[in-house]
């Protein structure tokens, strides 16, 4: 044992204060009369972990239906676009006759 | 008082203050207080602190009274609930200052007042062991608290036996080069 360590066992609190086991027993009394701390809601957890997995699950499903209904309409689309396109040109060319031939008659009467 | 009377009466209080009796716990305070202030004491160094940590760490057991089951001394648990306690307290507050003058080594008018300088050295050293860091500060106070028993320091610790030897030597080199720094002590402390 050398110097340092008669140094260090020989430390000591001196004296203790007289009402220092009162005011223990006072603090441990009203920790005791605390109302117990509040449960964690686990079930109130559990319900909203399974809400959140629900949610997510029906988010996937429906851009799973989604992604595919949209591929449909674009695919459907695709097919029938050059016919659209001619039916609408000559819907086009139609109106445009007929605006003409108005176009004429107006100049005509005057 | 043997140890295994103690050990009883702890248990019976224990199994009273579980059953509502909270006055049993008064039981507990009045055998344990003194051991708890005294290593209060060691960590801070204040006593006014070292009645507030003690207080409180007698609440946190009294809380935590229903985790012990009985596998260790009950003054094993109850020193690692005050350890842990300590630690809380003392993390977010400075540590004691040391008051060096007239303590160094060497000093001229430490002649006719040697007791009184060896005595206020010691104090010192015990002072310089507060402020070291927890990885050293609280093997070296819990070790020579409890008489140097190794066994029952590194129960408390939660460490096996040989991490809480290799933590002393560190902690005690460490602490002695800073007392050489600090002039308290020579560099190596044998034979002193």
């Amino acid at each position: 044992m050398d110097d340092l360590d008669r140094i260090l066992i020989s430390d000591e609190l001196l004296g203790v204060r007289a009402n220092f086991v009162a005011a223990v027993m006072q603090a441990v009394e009203s920790a005791a009369a605390e109302p117990p701390p509040l449960p964690f809601p686990w079930r109130a957890f559990g319900a909203g972990v399974l809400a959140c997995l629900g949610w997510s699950a029906s988010g996937v499903w429906l851009l799973d239906i989604l992604a595919a209904s949209t591929a449909d309409v674009i695919a459907t689309l695709a097919a029938v676009g050059a016919p659209l396109e001619y039916a609408a040109a000559a819907v086009f060319g139609t109106l445009a006759i007929l605006a003409l031939q108005r176009t004429r008659r107006d100049l005509q009467v005057w | 008082m043997s140890g295994a009377e103690l050990g009883d009466e702890d248990a019976a209080d224990v199994r009273r203050v579980l059953d509502g009796d909270v006055a049993a716990f008064g039981g507990i305070v009045r055998r344990w207080h003194v051991r708890l202030l005294d290593l209060a004491w060691r960590f801070c160094r204040d006593r006014s602190m070292a009645e507030d940590m003690a207080q409180e760490a007698f609440v946190r057991a009294f809380r935590a009274l229903e985790s012990f089951r009985g596998d260790a001394a009950f003054s094993t648990w109850l020193t690692a609930v005050a350890l842990n306690s300590y630690r809380n307290a003392l993390r977010n507050r400075p540590p004691p200052l040391i008051d060096l003058e007239g303590i160094r080594l060497g000093s001229p008018e430490a002649g006719p007042l040697m007791k009184l300088i060896a005595g206020e050295r010691a104090e010192a050293v015990r002072h310089m062991v507060a402020t070291l860091p927890d990885l050293y500060r609280d093997p070296i106070v819990l070790y020579y608290f409890k008489e140097m028993n190794l066994a029952e320091a590194a129960e408390i610790l939660h460490v096996p036996e040989g991490t809480l030897k290799a933590r002393l030597h560190r902690g005690k080199e460490f602490l002695k080069r800073r007392l050489a720094a600090a002039g308290i002590l020579h560099g190596g402390t044998h034979g002193q």
